[in-house]
Parts: structure tokens; sequence; C-alpha cells
């Protein structure tokens, strides 16, 4: 499964920083999606024979804390297996909500166009309340990067991009495209 | 002989008309097609469509293929890669939409003049996908155009440009400005009613003489600058390290002037200073935890060591070299980063504040001590005395440790641990029992379950204070069996 992903060129088999907070945050994004989504993920990398790199909780949860800007950021890296697996999980439950998703992007397209603001779409009022509120608790507001979307309007941003970047996860090469994105300017 | 192929999404379809080598009657949609003819984009809720032959195919999956990267990865490739102008380009634009341009192909007849134009169709983030889509089924079809595969390679650092990342814009001089403020109040503080005339807050540029003036006045004794020569007066460092994004003229950047004496004055009249020693330890271990996550890099040739001042909700306020090393790596200590900022709102609001020597050693080691001790030694944590409550945190405790066990754990003797669970739930500290249990400490699950983050909490008014704790004793038996039973009994 894994072995559809190439070893990017790099000497040190470990996945940069910006890398590592793009996989927590689109794992977040989906959370906010979907109300099954944290326990889902487990489900998944059993589904997907994933067992061996995360068993179970504790090792899924030091994997997201891996993302610096988290509030209980874990000093440790992560390894390419161990992004390679994280990556396989967005890009599966993404797929699975592609209906949800593209309805999302469809609708908020609309609303630019009218001018309307997002509160008054359910749905896409209920994804960002509980995409902010997901972020305001799990990550470290104290650091400058993460501040900056301490506002609403900032994160509302931010969710949206993510749903875009969850779109792009969903297609045939989704996986490829989306591992190979994380080492973007990091060669 | 001609085959067509077809791929269709939502909001687009590519249509590739080409020719196929060999020719089977029975089964067309086998044949290969491995010479094209023409390619044809239409996009559904455009009136325009795009296409040409090779080049412009080649052209588009080169383009839609980098742009995808690019916007994955929040990166722009820098313009000029390859020297000429691609058949085929996407931009980004404005409200979260795309312009893809297209260029007559240069093989294109003299004739097709009137179609001799650059074309541009603004597109979604779904048409863009779904154009995405059918290029990415076009080269995993092994039977259309073969040659055609996925070559994905990430850009390396020189050609790439983060997209203007917020925390990198420049902010505005207010806020410089009242974070020096705040700096200032905080390292002006002094243990005497009267206050000093505060020289070593005056910036060099006054062409001061510094001569007579010594370090902060204050009972404790304190390393005096290593070299007055080598090392000036102490400036202050209250305000965010700002990087100008590439694009933005130097100039721009916010170059805070330093208060004068009388605000800093004001300011500290109203800013206590913490010294409740219950308090102090909490905000020490929050000070320490902080740091101790964003250090990265950790390799000194010195100690450098600071004077840090801190809010009583644990935000870093200001701080200040004391030592020449220390002023010059500042950059490489989490501090620049962690500082601070206020709303101009806050930054006139009153707070107290709790000063912390912290020293960055040679050796990659943290070291937080109150500036001026304890006056008196902190109590022990407060313990939980409720038993349900210490039941359910015993459950918490064995479902973690079990979960995070190997398949099948063995031990050569029983190792016991003494653990401390905090209210919430997370193990924030253990300890050894036994020689041998702290030598095959790697070998049980503990170290990667300690939060020792969690030995905190807040308060109703956001202050940091000790979590509850409740202690508990924790064997593991050569067997795989795991006893855990409350240290001091129920309650």
């Amino acid at each position: 499964m894994l072995a559809m992903l190439p070893d990017p060129p790099l000497d040190e088999r470990e996945c940069p920083p910006r890398s590592r907070t793009q996989l927590d945050l689109l794992l977040l994004a989906i959370e906010a999606l979907h109300l099954g989504g944290s326990e889902e993920f487990l489900q998944v990398a059993k589904e997907l024979g994933l067992e061996d790199i995360i068993p179970n909780r504790v090792t899924l949860w030091q994997l997201r804390s891996a993302n610096p800007w988290r509030l209980h950021s874990q000093r440790r890296t992560l390894r390419w297996q161990e992004g390679k697996a994280l990556v396989a999980i967005v890009c599966h439950l993404s797929r699975r909500l592609t209906f949800t998703i593209r309805q999302l992007l469809v609708d908020d397209r609309k609303l630019q166009e009218k001018q309307i603001p997002y509160r008054q779409h359910l749905r896409i009022s209920q994804y960002l309340e509980r995409f902010r509120s997901h972020y305001r608790s799990r990550m470290n507001l104290r650091r400058s990067a993460v501040a900056a979307y301490s506002s609403d309007e900032r994160l509302n941003e931010l969710a949206m991009g993510l749903l875009g970047q969850l779109l792009f996860c969903t297609g045939t090469y989704g996986m490829q495209r989306l591992w190979m994105s994380l080492f973007e300017g990091e060669v | 002989m001609t085959i067509q192929r077809q791929y269709q999404l939502p909001n687009c379809t590519l249509v590739l008309e080409g020719l196929t080598d060999s020719q089977s009657y029975t089964q067309p949609s086998l044949d290969v097609m491995s010479i094209l003819i023409d390619a044809q984009c239409h996009f559904h809720t455009q009136e325009q469509q795009v296409g040409g032959g090779m080049e412009f195919l080649q052209g588009l999956v080169a383009a839609v293929s980098r742009y995808a990267q690019e916007f994955l990865s929040q990166t722009r490739s820098l313009a000029g890669l390859g020297g000429t102008i691609p058949a085929v380009q996407l931009q980004p634009v404005e409200g979260n939409r795309h312009c893809l341009l297209v260029y007559p192909e240069s093989s294109s007849m003299e004739g097709e003049s009137s179609d001799r134009q650059v074309q541009q169709i603004y597109l979604s983030t779904l048409e863009l996908f779904d154009l995405l889509e059918a290029i990415d089924q076009l080269l995993a079809d092994r039977l259309t155009l073969p040659h055609l595969s996925l070559q994905l390679q990430p850009l390396p650092k020189q050609y790439v440009q983060r997209s203007s990342d917020p925390n990198q814009q420049v902010l505005p001089a207010a806020v410089g400005i009242a974070g020096v403020a705040i700096a200032g109040a905080v390292f002006f503080w002094m243990p005497y009613p009267e206050v000093k005339r505060p020289q070593q807050l005056l910036p060099d540029s006054q062409d001061q003489n510094p001569t007579s003036t010594s370090p902060a006045t204050t009972p404790t004794p304190q390393p005096s600058p290593q070299n007055s020569a080598t090392n000036p007066e102490p400036t202050l460092e209250g305000e965010p390290t700002v990087e100008p994004t590439p694009e933005a003229p130097a100039s721009e950047t916010a170059t805070p002037t330093p208060p004068s004496v009388e605000e800093l004055q004001a300011a500290l009249s109203i800013r206590p200073e913490i010294t409740d020693p219950n308090q102090l330890e909490a905000l020490k271990w929050q000070l320490y935890n902080e740091l101790e996550k964003a250090w990265d890099n950790r390799e000194y040739v010195e100690d450098l060591e600071y004077q840090v001042g801190v809010g009583s909700d644990g935000a870093i306020l200001g701080y200040k070299h004391l030592n020449a090393p220390a002023e010059q790596q500042t950059e490489s200590t989490p501090l620049p980063d962690l500082v601070y900022l206020p709303t101009s709102e806050e930054a006139a609001a009153p707070e107290s504040v709790a000063l912390f020597r912290v020293v960055f050693t040679e050796n990659g080691n943290l070291e937080v001590s109150p500036w001026r001790g304890y006056i008196s030694e902190p109590d022990p944590p407060p313990e939980i005395q409720d038993a349900a409550t210490i039941l359910d945190l015993q459950d918490r405790l064995i479902e973690k440790v079990t979960e995070a066990l190997p398949e099948d754990p063995t031990f050569d003797e029983p190792l016991e641990y003494r653990v401390e669970m905090s209210q919430s739930g997370a193990m924030i500290d253990y300890e050894a029992q036994t020689q041998s249990a702290r030598q095959q400490v790697s070998r049980t699950p503990l170290a990667g379950l300690l939060e020792p983050a969690q030995r905190l909490a807040r308060d109703e008014n956001g202050a940091v204070r000790r979590a509850r704790v409740a202690e508990f004793r924790l064997v593991f038996q050569p067997g795989g069996t795991l006893e855990v039973s409350p240290w001091h009994g129920f309650p």
C-alpha cells in the first residue's frame, strides 16, 4: 500500500516540520467535517493494514503531536513510513467524504458570488465552528505562527483552504500528490 | 485508424483523438492510442474550450500537475523556471480562483491567425480539481498515450517561494512599541519602592558612557556581565522578530522606538511581582515546558543566560540577555518565537509578573529558576482525595499502559514505579522504585506516555496553577501482567 509512495530525494528519512503541521491540520479538518473522524482514523488504519505503524490511539496521538504547532507537541520527528501512513489515512477518508467536500465547495462558491456570510449556511458554519474549536483547544496559541490564525475570519480561511486541499486528496493520484507536496521546497 | 478517448468529470471533459498502431476489430476499447491528433478540454460552465496538439497536451499536463503541488503545499514556484514561456500556465487569482492561460502553439498554421491569441479561463477550485483528475486518469490509462505518466518531483528550496505566511507579515509598529513597553516594564521592576534611574534601559545610540551602570539591582547575587567592554548595556527584546516577506521593502519592517523613562515607570507602577511560591512553581514548569518543546537547535559553545518575565497566565512577556553569547544567539533560542504579542487593548491592562532566570546550557539542557528564589518551600502539588476520581484515574492508567504495551511483553523481574496522574488523566511523572526498574524503563511504555505539560492546570481566570494529582504504584510483572494500586491506598 505505502510502496506506491516514492521516497523523496533526501538523505534524512524524516518529514520536515511544515509537513507534520500540514498532515495534522488535514486530519483536524476531517474531524471537523465528520463527527466520527478521530475514531475512524484507527479503524481506517486497520483496514489499510497499517497496524504495524499505528497500533493504537496513543501512537496515533504521538504522530499527530509531532506537529510543532500543537499545545502538547511531542519533541519527536515523523519518519517517512509514519508520514506515508498518515497520508494514506487522509486520502482514504477524503475519498469517503468526496460528496460532502464537493457539496461544501460548490456552496462556498455560491455564497461568495452572492456575498452571503457563512453563518447563513448551516453545514458550512457547522464545519467552520467545529474546526475553530478543535484548533483552539489543541494548538498552542502562544506560538506566533499559530496565533496568526487567532481570529474567526483567519481560521475560516484556513479551514476552507484545507477543504480544497482535501478535495485534491480524493483523486486518482491523490496519495502520491499529497505525499510529494509535503517535500515541496524542502529538497 | 483513429480512435477517441474521453475523460469526463462533473465540471470538465477531456477528449483525445488519436491514431492506433494495432487494431483489434473485436474490442476497440483495448486499442492503444499511441499518436495524438487533437486534444480538447471543455469546462461545462464556460463558453470557450481550449485545445491543441501534443505540445498543448504536454504543456497542460505539466502546468496543472505543478500547480496542484503548489496548491497542496501552499507554496509558489518562482517564475522563470525553464527559461521559455510554457504553452500552458496557471496562476492563482483573488477569491480562491485560478487562471488558466493557453498560448497558441508554435506549430499552428499561419492561416489560423484568428486563434493566435492567448486564451484565458478562470476556474474555481472544483473545476481545477476536475481538470487535474481528468489528466490523472489519462496518465493512469495505459491504453492512451502510454508514454505519458505521472512525474512528481518536489522543487528544490531555491525555486520555491513560501506563500506569504501571516506571521511573516510586517506588524504595525504600534504592536512593536507596545511589546517593548511591556518588556521594559517587566525588567524595570525593582525590589524597592524607590525607582532608580533606569540607565540600562536607554538605547546605546544615545552615546551614554556605559561605565558605572551596574545590572539590575537585586538582593540576590547574579552573574555580572563577563566583560563590560564586549557586553554593552542589556537591551530589551520584547518585540517580535519580524521578517519582511521577500517582496516587502526593508523600510517597512517595524522598528519600535524604546519607550521613555516616564512610560516605563507608569507601566511599572501597576505591575506587582508574583512571589507566591506555589504560583511561581507552576509558572516555572509552564515556562520550562514551553521552552523545552520549542527549543530545536541545541548546539551552543557556551551557556546562554536570560532573564524572562512571565504573566500569571504563563505568557512570556519579555526577556533580556544576561551574557554576550545570549545576546548574539538569541535567534537560535525559542524566545523570540514565543514572546506573547499583546493586542493594543491588552497592552494597557495591568498584570502581575514573575521573573525567572533561564539558562540554555551548552550541553543542551534547559534550566529555569525563579529570579529571586522562593520565599518559602512550595507545597507538594494538591492531592486528589476523592475515591471515585482515584478509581477512575486508576482505570485510565491501566488502559493507557496496556494499550501501549508491546504484543507479548516479557520482563526478567518485577519492575516497580511510582506514577503521578493528573486530574485530567495524563501521566505527568514516574519514578523507578528499584535499580533494575531504573535501568529497564526503556522496555516499558512509560516514557512515551509521559505528558509533563499536564502537571499544570488553569483556574477560571486563566492563571496557571498546579493540577491536582493522584499517585499510583505500578508493577510490570515478568508474565506480562500489570499491577496498579493507589500509592496511599484509598482515602
